[in-house]
């Protein structure tokens, strides 16, 4: 029966806690916050790249922009210029036109402010060899000076600068040149009377001073319209060939030009060059600047217009073409992210601790109440039966089933101090049940522990007559203390009865109680068996009763040192033992005064 | 034990072994005794014989000893009647709640033996 419920014990108190505690570590948890964790970071990586990438893309499109803005603010002034050629065209056309009415149109205009650029507006004569004479006089009354066409070598078509605005004393100067003699002029001119369109040169030099412009050399354009003889059938070159009488021109450097087409631009952090034809230094056109960053981004973007090439070349960084938080952005959106994933996997380990924490508890709630239903079941279940056998033996004994026979009684008591015993072993074991299910409080009160040990002395003391064993009390006459009296009585009765068993007939049982410092000192010696040196450490263990003459003849689990030992703890005492073999045994209860 | 008429005692147990036992003891002692085996039982029993004295065990079925002290309101409508908790469990909060219930003593039923039971008994009666 001790064995079975040994293991009824161990299955139910015992292990199913230390099974409990091990599945439960909060390391289980981690893999959904983890996975959450790298989920979130993940997210934010590819959200961070997105961001990176579509700034790229920003920057590409701003710069597309810029670019695109800047070929139509080209354009349309190169329109413009060509529009003002037109409008001259219309007043070449006519065969009245002079130097004056030409001063006139043009002051018209305001060229200075509107067209700041324009360095000179004119016209060229276009006239063949044989008829070089004539135009010079016709020239020379208009001037009222003399006029002569230079150089002369031209032995074809001569495209003479007739008129030309504003008149300085460097543009006069070239009143009478042939235009035609200078190749890159030509070319121009040429290819405005055979398209019927505006043409515009290749990068060439103004004329002027030869000296200045061999240092200073500025890239120029001139740009012709062709004026044709009112009329006349235009549909093929060599008509058109025929046809043409003039030629109006505006000539500008390159860099004035493109200044006043970007100026009010902002160009901060972006460096514009443009080419005339190729793409090398001397064919600049326009620089706004040299870009001092060493590994620049470039982007170039040709345009086509009036027959000529232009290149832009854009240098620039992206961080001058975006703003700082633009650029900032994806770093912004990776730490917060990163902030984000991290805030993310505690809070969900904290939920999920709490979670379990909730769950490790609502079991161990039901797991005590399983608990307290077998050891309700087992003290009721246990009981009964031999409660039945005390009643019925009972009233035998004590006198209520009539006469018994002395032989009879004898047995009759054999019997019911038997089930007795069993009774008390039911008891300690339902006592240790609830101790090792933490079960047991403290009901502490204030009571005489004197007053205490000399009433339980009492209770034993017909049992000590009975064995002619001798007991006596030496020690401090009152003793107050604040602890659970009903466990210090189960205790000292406890050491008091085993003193009993274990001792002689004529021997002598000596409780002693003194006060050392703050603790009390509870001694129960007896002169008895004792108990051997080697034994000693298993007096109070668990369900272990050492093997000794007296065993066979008294009662006992060995639960009630182990018993008393844990009630002891309980209120922060101990119990000690010293003792030999044949000798005897002195339980010395520590109890300290204050808790 | 009483003088004049017998004192009354309703003995409420569901173990047949020991109400038995204990409805022999108290009558050989002259008590008139009557026999509930549950809280229900136990609440008619107590309507027909109106005791003086009551032995509740408290784990039966049908009705629990706590729910029939309930019932039974021994604060107002039967007061005076004297109450011994009888039971083989001990939870300290059943015997509490018994206590507050009205109950005027509990004993183990185990450590109480023919003679115990029976100065008990008295002495609750004087009491």
């Amino acid at each position: 029966m001790l064995q079975a419920v040994k293991t009824l014990f161990k299955r139910y108190f015992i292990l199913d806690k230390q099974r409990l505690g091990e599945t439960e570590s909060w390391s289980t948890l981690l893999p959904l916050p983890i996975l959450l964790l790298l989920t979130v970071l993940g997210l934010t990586s590819f959200a961070a790249l997105t961001s990176q990438a579509s700034l790229s893309a920003t920057r590409d499109q701003t710069i597309e922009k810029r670019v695109g803005q800047d070929v139509s603010k080209v354009k349309s002034s190169f329109d413009s210029y060509a529009q003002l050629l037109q409008g001259g065209v219309g007043l070449a056309s006519a065969a009245s036109v002079d130097s004056v009415s030409w001063r006139r149109y043009v002051t018209t205009f305001d060229i200075e402010h509107k067209f700041p650029a324009i360095y000179s507006f004119g016209v060229l004569r276009d006239v063949n060899p044989d008829e070089v004479d004539s135009f010079e006089s016709q020239m020379s009354d208009d001037y009222q000076r003399p006029i002569s066409v230079f150089p002369r070598t031209n032995t074809t078509r001569l495209s003479v600068v007739e008129f030309i605005e504003p008149a300085t004393d460097v543009t006069t100067k070239t009143i009478g040149f042939d235009s035609q003699s200078l190749a890159d002029r030509a070319k121009a001119i040429n290819t405005a009377t055979d398209t019927n369109e505006v043409a515009l040169s290749d990068q060439l030099q103004l004329l002027r001073d030869p000296t200045i412009a061999a240092k200073d050399p500025k890239p120029a354009y001139i740009m012709y319209a062709p004026v044709y003889a009112m009329a006349s059938p235009l549909a093929t070159v060599e008509e058109r060939q025929q046809a043409i009488r003039r030629h109006v021109f505006v000539s500008f450097t390159s860099q004035n030009f493109f200044e006043s087409v970007f100026r009010g631009s902002d160009y901060n952090g972006v460096y514009l060059k443009i080419y005339g034809g190729a793409v090398n230094n001397k064919a600049i056109a326009y620089s706004s600047g040299d870009d001092p960053n060493p590994n620049p981004r470039v982007t170039t973007q040709a345009l086509q217009l009036y027959g000529q090439t232009f290149i832009l070349r854009y240098s620039f960084s992206t961080a001058k073409v975006l703003s700082a938080t633009e650029m900032l952005a994806p770093y912004y959106i990776f730490i917060i992210g990163t902030l984000l994933s991290f805030i993310l996997f505690i809070l969900t380990l904290v939920s999920l601790r709490s979670r379990q924490r909730r769950s490790i508890l609502e079991r161990e709630q039901d797991l005590k109440m399983a608990q307290d239903e077998l050891l309700s079941l087992a003290s009721h279940q246990l009981r009964t039966p031999a409660t039945g056998v005390k009643q019925y033996v009972g009233m035998i004994l004590q006198g209520f089933a009539g006469d018994v026979t002395p032989q009879q009684k004898a047995f009759l008591q054999k019997a019911y101090n038997s089930n007795e015993r069993q009774l008390h072993v039911i008891n300690d074991i339902l006592y240790l049940a609830k101790i090792d299910a933490g079960r047991i409080i403290l009901a502490k009160t204030d009571f005489d522990l004197v007053k205490m040990i000399k009433e339980s002395i009492d209770e034993q003391q017909a049992e000590a007559t009975r064995a002619e064993i001798h007991i006596v009390y030496k020690g401090i006459k009152k003793a107050k203390v604040h602890a659970d009296e009903h466990m210090l009585r189960m205790v000292f009765e406890n050491l008091l009865s085993n003193a009993l068993k274990y001792t002689d007939a004529g021997g002598r049982v000596a409780v002693a109680l003194r006060l050392k410092g703050s603790t009390y000192e509870l001694a129960v010696a007896d002169n008895g068996v004792g108990v051997a040196e080697e034994d000693q450490p298993l007096l109070f263990q668990q369900f272990t009763r050492i093997p000794n003459p007296r065993s066979a003849q008294t009662s006992g689990t060995g639960v009630g040192l182990y018993l008393s030992k844990h009630l002891m703890l309980l209120h922060e005492g101990d119990i000690a033992v010293h003792s030999q073999a044949g000798v005897g045994s002195t339980f010395t209860v520590v109890l300290p005064k204050k808790m | 034990m009483t003088n004049a008429t017998p004192s009354r005692i309703l003995i409420v147990e569901d173990e047949a072994v020991l109400s038995e036992a204990y409805s022999m003891l108290l009558r050989q002692a002259g008590y008139e005794v009557a026999v509930a085996a549950d809280g229900k039982q136990a609440l008619e029993k107590a309507e027909e014989c109106n005791p003086q004295l009551i032995l509740l065990d408290l784990r039966m079925p049908v009705m629990t000893g706590i729910d029939f002290l309930r019932a039974y309101d021994l604060t107002t409508k039967h007061k005076g009647v004297k109450v011994i908790v009888f039971s083989n469990y001990d939870m300290q909060a059943e015997i509490d709640e018994a206590y507050k219930l009205g109950a005027d003593r509990y004993i183990l039923k185990a450590w109480a033996s023919p003679r115990e039971i029976l100065d008990l008994v008295e002495t609750t009666l004087v009491s």
